[in-house]
């Protein structure tokens, strides 16, 4: 009797196993002829239909994997976060988001993997620090390249805090859109605080001829056509360039910040990259 | 060696290959879980690769167009469930309702006549969505004949129906906004047919800026004659004003009707689409 219930158990149990290593295996083959939006189905069915936590957290691994290689950086973020644990996780997680351009959510995942570790590694501060200067949190940036640097065995420290600290001094200056709106009091004054010198000139030159001509109309004594035609526009383009300016400044400020990020992150990647 | 488990060894390679190929009952759970867990795309993906037949895969993709709001192809699929299927029912439904939101309101009725008569609560049901149809078609007479007959102790059809109701009353009570009145309105004073069509700002506005203009060409022909260029530039564009006034009332007058009819239908199909879902629980 005892023989025989072995004999069921077994057969039934090399099933299960049979099943599971067959799913995997279709999804094995997919990744492999490189139709990863099959494979991350298929993963994701051995997820379904593992039996042990260890089988479906490698199911979603391997999806977020086939996400990664599609370039759906979000996705793997999105199946990352259904598993993450550790430490390795949550810095995937944090280079996904990054990559995503989710920064305040790669900043909320590197937070949580410092949290699982006493020391943090040179590829976690990296990604800090990438994600610090998309947040314009230049300082903190700063801060985190130095202990980069501090951990590098390639170079001295000092050679590279000395560039790091070069790099940083030519990082942007905000430009306030508060400073903008205020300059547009005259008209073009905004839009030249925002280095927009054609739309300055082109702001300066309308409201000032709307502005004659509603004066010309006043001596003439037409005052209704001073009203409509000066005062009327006037009240649409004086306010306007005001909105324009500060949406300039903020536009200014969005270029300065991409570019000074692209010279950083070429730096940061070609120094510190393993 | 003992025989029988000669034979189990002997089969366990057959088994092994069957084990392979989900069963479609397996396959509806994992396409279902996708969806459930909002993996639509996946679902899609799942569905399409399936080498699996039948009427509970013709579901399953239908099911999954349906909720990745492909309803076209979602509605072909539903079509091609067999009447004999226990899925034929709900697939008709679902198909109903995605030619609903598509605007084919006749196929969709098609599609509610097929059902069976013997199931109390799908014959309710059904008499329900065949109401809304006809809510959307603007049939009020028939909407008035079909609603009596609706079983409302139905916990499920309960708060739609009365929201059907609401929305039948508010159909009937409309009165719709004349573009050619509007654009009438405009001609005698500007501004006052977007007014008439509910734009009481855009009025005043259309109404300080054409009358502004056409003070202005007063002034002008007064101060300087006919001829002057400031006369004849300020009268063209009073006149362009004034034309483009009239023009913009009309399609007021029309986006206002467009707009009540759009946001009533949106609810009317939101309304037929939820006790579907509760009566089949998905």
């Amino acid at each position: 009797m005892t023989c025989r219930y072995s004999t069921i158990f077994i057969f039934l149990f090399v099933l299960t196993i049979a099943a599971n290593g067959q799913s995997s295996a279709v999804a094995d083959s997919l990744f492999a002829a490189g139709d990863y939006t099959s494979a991350a189905v298929e993963y994701e069915r051995c997820y379904y239909l593992a039996t042990s936590r260890t089988n479906g957290r490698t199911a979603l691994e391997n999806k977020a994997q086939c996400y990664k290689r599609m370039g759906s950086f979000d996705r793997a973020a999105a199946t990352l976060e259904r598993y993450a644990t550790t430490y390795d996780d949550y810095q995937q997680l944090a280079l996904c988001q990054y990559l995503a351009s989710d920064f305040e959510k790669a900043a909320a995942s590197i937070v949580r993997c410092q949290a699982l570790a006493d020391t943090i590694g040179t590829d976690l501060l990296l990604i800090k620090t990438l994600t610090l200067n998309e947040l314009l949190l230049y300082d903190s940036a700063l801060s985190t390249a130095l202990t980069l640097a501090s951990q590098q065995m390639k170079r001295p420290a000092f050679e590279l805090a000395h560039q790091l600290y070069t790099l940083y001094s030519t990082r942007p200056q905000a430009k306030s859109e508060q400073t903008a709106r205020r300059l547009s009091y005259i008209p073009g004054m905004g839009h030249l605080y925002a280095r927009q010198w054609d739309l300055g000139m082109t702001a300066f030159t309308l409201n000032a001829a709307l502005l004659s001509f509603g004066v010309w109309q006043v001596i003439e004594g037409c005052y209704l056509t001073a009203w409509v035609g000066g005062a009327g526009l006037l009240s649409a383009t004086y306010p306007g360039q005001m909105r324009s300016a500060e949406a300039a400044t903020r536009q200014y400020n969005r270029q300065q910040a991409d570019t000074f990020n692209a010279k950083a992150r070429q730096f940061l990647l070609d120094t510190f990259a393993p | 060696m003992n025989p029988r488990l000669c034979l189990l060894l002997a089969l366990l390679p057959l088994c092994l290959h069957a084990q392979t190929q989900p069963t479609v009952a397996q396959e509806f759970d994992f396409v279902m879980y996708l969806i459930g867990n909002g993996m639509k795309e996946e679902a899609l993906v799942a569905t399409h690769r399936t080498p699996l037949g039948g009427d509970s895969i013709n579901f399953l993709k239908g099911y999954a167009h349906y909720s990745a709001q492909m309803l076209d192809t979602a509605s072909s699929y539903f079509a091609h469930i067999a009447p004999s299927s226990p899925l034929f029912s709900e697939g008709s439904f679902y198909g109903t309702i995605s030619e609903s939101h598509l605007g084919h309101y006749d196929r969709a009725l098609n599609l509610l006549h097929r059902l069976p008569e013997e199931n109390a609560q799908e014959r309710n049901l059904a008499l329900f969505e065949t109401a809304g149809i006809k809510l959307l078609q603007r049939d009020m007479q028939t909407f008035d004949s079909l609603f009596p007959l609706i079983d409302t102790s139905d916990y499920r059809l309960n708060a739609e129906v009365r929201d059907l109701l609401h929305l039948r009353t508010n159909l009937g009570s409309h009165k719709a906004k004349r573009p050619w009145v509007a654009g009438a309105c405009s001609a005698v004073l500007p501004g006052l047919g977007k007014v008439y069509a509910g734009k009481l700002g855009e009025g005043l506005s259309a109404f300080l800026i054409t009358g502004g203009l056409m003070a202005t060409t007063a002034e002008n022909y007064v101060h300087h004659g006919a001829t002057h260029w400031m006369t004849l530039a300020t009268g063209l564009l009073s006149a362009v004003f004034y034309v483009g006034n009239i023009y913009g009332s009309v399609a007021t007058a029309r986006v206002s009707l467009n707009t009540f009819n759009q946001r009533h239908d949106l609810q009317i199909l939101y309304d037929i689409h939820i006790p579907v879902r509760a009566h089949y629980r998905r």
